[in-house]
């Protein structure tokens, strides 16, 4: 069994990285962003492009891929800002899954379904733990998760550029008033998570291998978040992991174990209910 | 106001696309060769068809020698596959256009040129079901052949069943349908045909199959499996993975279970992410893999790269790869024609190319006048001996269930090539064959 | 007397105001159906899956936009239908309807489910964890097939006589309009109405004496049972041969997207939403485009109408329009005292040793109340002194220590709602009229029994409201709370709570306000505790006034007493008092 829960540790780690991006852009962006993987699997895929087809070299289309996811959230950060800065967060989550679909359109018609070749990245860094290799991958995967919602917490919490991203979430236009570039400041939150996404994608490519598999990731990202309550980025990354975990050793439990992604959804459910067991009114007051 | 009429306005543009189209006496063709697969230069994003009869990128290699074009009344083959959406293999169909037009430059049937009429299938079940009916009912179609898909055969093996149509497809994913006949052999037969190879040519003893949770998945579980296990009198210990998840888990359970031998049952892409991480757990040596064909795919070699060495796949057609003197004329000319037409080498071109010419040998039977009757009692009689084959091809009547073919190959990824190890594997492995164990010689077609 | 009033108001049903309503959805309706019958080709047969798909898109928009709900797995709910029907007719076939209204029926548990979520999750929660079950949902059938699936020979589905594309396409399109009508009027009812005021405000809603949980899980149930309905024509539709991957959460969400476009909380907005995903990607098939093109424009396209209406969704599609009334308001009728509960019965409400804590604060400590029957009494205070907890708490909406006794019956147990039903009403200091309703509506929400059309006009002539047709949504803020006090009223309850209702009205408003409130009592038969900042206002309504100060009573007496207490007026100032302890005064003079 310990063999299995390492082995679950592989898509915990993409699942939480996922998470974190999800409840920074909750956070600041008063967003639940349903086509956060969309874009940067479309750069994902683009990159294979840029190997093959244009030949620029391992790191050179690594950086370029991630520079196109970035350049893809930006415009949808910067579209977020200008036409939706009033909207409410359930409008907002309305056109990121909008902005979803004709990007997944977008990636299948440019692209299709075809093997295409993704480079493994830090083979060097993998591990043996339990019998089960720990891949470069994932520990690349874990650790950026980590150092992002350490970085995330400690900017939110202790910095003025966090306090002044807490304000332009919560109250855009008051902030605006007060001389804050709240534009300016919500497309580079989307571009950081579209960033921190692509690199997490480029890692995880090579095991997932085609456009739907790397779009579906936002499912089980979204579990992380909700473990997280869209708040917490300790409980996202620890929630992506048990929800990594849970998946993997399922497998051991039989008849049980048939009903994998049932156990992901009564396993946030109970989280969530649990979580806002208090909340019996839907307004504060 | 003007947002108010817009939904007016839409209503009103469809209703006059939908009378416009209904008495388009062209054939519409949807596009052909070209979109985005990686042997062609086609620029990404190419048009796509404009209600206008269009022929195939290789129209004009062909179209040059054409020494004696067919230029009576077209004869109206309808095709049903996917040429958008995610999971598309227009390759059957491409090849199978190249085939007929070929023919058309040769004659055609007493003067007329075979047209293969493609209609979308979007890659949908919807799609799939109003692309058939589209075709059947509207485009007056004499019969169905030649399409390459995993939708068409499920969705509309019932239909075809109901209004008599007598179907001749490239490549179908079909668990068992009366008139459906497509000339690849799977599902059944090729997982059979592996599991038989692991267990007598390979010596196996805990035997694996590895599975993704599709609804084809359960045909595998509850027909094809037992039926092996119970005429070899071993068990297949089985492991199902959801769609989208992460491999690691899998692997490692095979792992710990300890297989000598993995059947996996994938479509290429995941192929790819599954030999993948086999590479990164050190699985390969201590393991033996078998693909489907589906995995039989130059393309997939070339992404995968040097984790799919030694890795057995199964080819359901005479393979088009290892060594060229081994290479009967059929697939010299198959090999030819896709090259010349820019199209990819996968066993879904393989599977139209048969289809093709089955439906040829099919057309040219007929005396009297071609009228859906009469080309769909044709195309239930046909029978067509290929070395693409094992056994001839025969719409009904063959020993097992409805599958025309029955046989396939087995080869090994060796030096990043498919090089094929058998012989025909045929159902059931005589016993002789089974004590010594199996057949396991390079072999000719 | 009563049929006659309702007569009255069909006529008002069918005025030419309502007939010009009707008549852009009548005339849609009219040609999708005739499209879809007559078209020429396979269009009918394609038709169909407009059918599907526009039941689908109600589905979603019902919930969302009748009751606030964002439901992302109507497809979900539409594979157990297809399911249950699928097994129906290869094991037990029976006639279509009857499968159809089982494999719907199938489908309510899982509302249920879901609604039972809903309880304590709402918005984005709730939206995420119903797209998690989408693709549960998903996996699991693809483990276990729809079925007959995989057999050789396929039982059709459609009933014998509507096996032909174009009469099945008639049979789908009239459940689909039969649903669509059955809807609308169940969106009059009570029910519906409920489900606005819940999407409003969960604490009106209970304050009016409806359960929020039966609320949620009735709009479920009908959006399921809607949903389940579209997997049952779809599985007609394909006789059977129905693929897993149609369901999944992705196509939902493109579903939702459509739903909430296009406003198909009404039967007209989601007949254009599930038309269009069918119609367009025929075109596309006949034109031989690839299928993504649609989709990336209605995705670019749906992100464009969004921002249109400042980001508010009612805007875009505006089959709703609320409309100004026409109507003149019924005039003040004579003042009638009616025969109100004798005072000197003892108090109707008792509150006994009332703590309410927030954490280390406690917003009130220990404190003693009763309000006297017939009589309006006030409770006066600076601002955190705890007035509002203490209705909070007598109703219900916070949890405390102490005893309250309704009419010596102890009420501790009781919910908000209970305690609304059992005579407990209150207003709200923020304000909560439901704004997506009228002013008629409003106040027959409130009445636990539905009031009469000469009930409805003296209460609206006795307020001064506007007609009963006005749509809150037109009314200022200050007639807004004139409105809730209304309605607190309208049900005669034992004790109405009114809490700063004069807050946003000027000095002549309030004068008048005050009046009626003083005539409560004796008009509609209960006591009425006010909460106020207006002293001026207090002090000629109330027989009684409390004084509260930091969580505790201060003083207690008739309004001259209170007023002239030095420690009243310097707790307003800010100076520390000790508060007083005398025992509980029985009838309050």
């Amino acid at each position: 069994m310990l063999d299995l829960a390492v082995a679950g540790l592989s898509a915990g780690g993409t699942y939480a990285l996922i998470g974190v991006c999800l409840v920074l852009l909750y956070r600041v962006g008063a967003v639940v962003n349903f086509s956060l993987t969309f874009g940067p699997t479309l750069a994902v895929v683009a990159m294979t492009d840029f190997l093959g087809v244009w030949e620029l070299g391992l790191w050179a289309s690594v950086a370029l891929a991630i520079a196109l996811g970035t350049a893809i959230a930006a415009l949808q950060g910067w579209v977020m800002a200008t036409l939706f800065r009033e909207s409410t967060v359930l409008i907002r989550s309305t056109v990121s899954m909008a902005m979803a679909i004709a990007m997944f359109g977008l990636a299948t018609r440019i692209f299709h379904d075809e093997p295409r070749f993704y480079p493994t990245l830090f083979k060097s860094l993998g591990r043996d733990v339990g019998g089960v290799v720990v891949t470069g991958t994932v520990i690349m995967a874990f650790g950026t998760a980590i150092v992002t919602a350490l970085a995330i917490w400690l900017v939110l919490s202790y910095t003025r550029i966090g306090v002044i991203l807490r304000a332009v979430s919560s109250r855009p236009v008051t902030a605006e008033l007060m001389g804050v570039g709240t534009t300016v400041l919500i497309v580079l939150v989307w571009a950081v998570a579209g960033a921190l996404t692509t690199s997490g994608l480029v890692l995880v490519a090579p095991t997932r291998s085609s456009i739907p598999n790397m779009v579906i990731l936002i499912i089980p990202g979204l579990a992380a978040a909700i473990f997280g309550a869209m708040r917490s980025l300790l409980m996202t990354v620890i929630g992506g992991t048990v929800i990594g975990m849970i998946e993997s050793v399922a497998l051991e439990w039989g008849a049980i174990g048939n009903y994998r992604p049932t156990i992901s959804f009564v396993a946030i459910t109970l989280v969530l209910l649990w979580s806002q067991r208090k909340e019996t009114w839907s307004e504060a007051r | 106001m003007l947002r108010k009429l817009l939904p007016a306005l839409f209503v009103l543009i469809f209703i006059a696309a939908a009378c416009g189209d209904s008495d388009d006496d062209e054939a519409s063709t949807a596009t052909t060769a070209g979109e985005g697969t990686t042997a062609t230069t086609a620029a990404a994003g190419a048009e796509e068809g404009d209600g206008d009869a269009t022929t195939t990128a290789a129209g004009a290699a062909a179209g040059d020698e054409c020494p004696n074009p067919a230029t009576g009344e077209p004869i109206a083959l309808g095709d049903v596959t996917s040429y958008s959406g995610v999971n598309i293999f227009p390759e059957s169909a491409n090849i199978a256009k190249l085939v007929f037009e070929r023919y058309n430059c040769n004659g055609g049937v007493d003067g007329r040129p075979i047209e293969l009429v493609s209609v979308d299938a979007q890659d949908t079940a919807e799609g799939a079901a109003a692309a058939a009916r589209n075709l059947a009912e509207e485009q007056q179609v004499l019969a169905f052949c030649c399409s390459g898909s995993i939708v068409n055969c499920f969705t509309n093996a019932g239909y075809y069943a109901e209004n008599d149509w007598e179907v001749i497809p490239g490549v179908e994913a079909c668990a068992d349908a009366t008139n459906v006949h497509p000339a690849n052999t799977g599902p059944f037969l090729p997982t059979y045909h592996m599991l038989d190879f692991f267990k007598y040519d390979l010596g196996a003893e805990n035997i694996c199959f590895i599975g993704l949770n599709v609804p084809l998945t359960e045909f595998f579980q509850t027909v094809v499996i037992p039926t092996w296990e119970a005429d070899s009198g071993s068990t297949v210990n089985q492991v199902l993975i959801e769609v989208g998840e992460d491999f690691t888990p899998a692997v490692t359970k095979l792992a710990a279970d300890g297989c000598d031998a993995v059947e996996a049952a994938f479509t290429e892409p995941d192929y790819q992410s599954f030999f993948q991480i086999v590479d990164a757990q050190g699985l390969t040596d201590q393991m033996d893999f078998g693909m489907l064909t589906s995995g039989y795919s130059l393309q997939l070699l070339e992404a995968a790269g040097d984790t799919l060495e030694g890795v057995y796949s199964n080819s359901e057609f005479e393979p088009y790869t290892g060594d060229p003197a081994a290479w009967s004329e059929a697939v010299t000319d198959y090999i030819e024609l896709a090259e010349a037409g820019g199209e990819p080498l996968t066993s879904f071109g393989q599977g139209g190319y048969i289809a093709a010419n089955v439906v040829i040998t099919a057309l040219e039977s007929i005396d009297g006048e071609l009228t859906k009757e009469s080309v769909n009692e044709a195309f239930k009689n046909v029978e067509y001996e290929t070395p693409f084959l094992g056994t001839p091809f025969r719409a009904t009547g063959s020993a097992v269930g409805i599958q025309p073919n029955t046989t396939s190959k087995v080869l090994q990824v060796v030096d990043g090539d498919f090089m094929p190890i058998t012989d025909w594997r045929v159902f059931p492995l005589p016993a002789e064959q089974k004590e010594a164990g199996g057949a396991t010689t390079t072999s000719a077609g | 007397m009563k049929l006659a009033e309702r007569g009255s108001a069909r006529a008002t049903a069918l005025s030419p105001d309502n007939i010009r309503r009707l008549t852009v959805p009548t005339v849609l309706l009219v040609i999708v159906g005739v499209f879809g019958v007559l078209a020429p080709g396979t269009w009918p047969f394609v038709a169909t899956f407009g059918v599907v798909q526009a039941l689908l898109a109600l589905s979603v928009g019902m919930l969302f936009g009748r009751a606030g709900l964002l439901m992302l797995c109507p497809f979900g709910f539409a594979a157990i239908s297809v399911w249950v029907v699928l097994w129906f007719n290869v094991n037990a076939r029976m006639p279509f309807l009857i499968m159809a209204l089982l494999g719907a029926l199938a489908a309510v548990p899982a509302g249920v489910l879901v609604g039972g979520l809903a309880l304590r999750l709402r918005g984005v929660n709730l939206a995420v964890v119903t797209l998690a079950f989408a693709a549960a949902i998903t996996a699991f059938f693809s483990r276990h097939n729809f079925p007959g699936i995989l057999d050789e020979v396929r039982v059709p589905v459609r009933p014998t006589g509507f096996s032909s594309d174009r009469v099945y396409f008639l049979l789908g399109f009239v459940l689909l309009v039969a649903t669509g009508v059955a809807l609308e009027w169940l969106g009059r009812r009570r029910t519906g109405q409920a489900w606005r005021a819940v999407r409003s405000s969960e604490r009106a809603t209970a304050a009016a004496g409806l359960s929020v949980p039966r609320v949620k899980l009735s709009a479920f149930i009908v959006s399921a049972f809607i949903a389940g309905l579209a997997g049952s024509i779809y599985a007609g539709q394909l006789q059977g041969s129905v693929d897993v991957r149609s369901f999944s959460a992705l196509l939902s969400l493109g579903i939702v997207a459509a739903a909430l476009l296009f406003g198909a909380q009404s039967l007209s907005g989601a007949v254009v939403a599930g038309f269009l995903g069918a119609l367009i990607p025929e075109f596309c098939r006949r034109r031989g485009w690839a299928v993504e093109y649609p989709q990336i424009l209605f995705g670019v396209g749906a992100v464009h109408a969004l921002s249109q209406g400042g980001g508010g969704l009612s805007a875009v599609f505006p089959w709703r329009k609320p409309r100004l009334s026409t109507r003149v308001p019924p005039s003040s009728p004579a003042s009638e005292p009616d025969t109100g509960a004798s005072s000197g019965d003892g108090p109707v409400l008792e509150i006994k040793g009332l703590t309410v804590r927030f954490g280390a604060l406690a917003a009130l400590d220990n404190v003693d109340f009763a309000v006297p029957a017939g009589a309006a009494v006030g409770v006066i205070g600076p601002n955190g002194a705890g007035k509002s907890t203490l209705i909070d708490a007598a109703c219900g909406f916070v949890s405390y220590d102490g005893s309250i006794f309704l009419r010596g019956d102890r009420i501790d147990r009781k919910t908000a709602t209970a305690r609304a039903r059992a005579g407990l009403r209150r207003t709200f200091q923020q304000g909560r009229a439901i704004s997506e309703l009228t002013v008629g509506d409003f106040l027959n929400l409130y009445c636990s029994s539905r009031l009469t059309t000469a009930e409805l006009d003296e209460l609206i002539g006795f307020f001064g409201l506007p007609p009963a047709d006005q749509p809150i949504v037109f009314i200022d803020v200050g007639t807004r709370r004139i409105l809730e006090v209304a309605a607190a009223v309208a049900s005669r309850p034992v004790v109405a709570f009114l809490d700063e209702p004069t807050a946003g009205l000027g000095a002549e408003e309030a004068a008048a306000l005050g009046e009626h409130i003083r005539e409560i009592p004796a008009r509609f038969g209960c006591s009425v505790v006010l909460i106020e900042h207006n002293v001026e206002v207090v002090a000629n309504v109330c027989s009684h006034i409390t004084v509260f100060d930091f969580g505790v009573v201060l003083a207690r007496g008739t309004p001259e007493q209170v007023l002239a207490d030095s420690r009243v007026a310097a707790a307003y100032l800010g100076e520390e008092i000790e508060p007083v302890t005398e025992p509980v005064a029985g009838g309050g003079q």
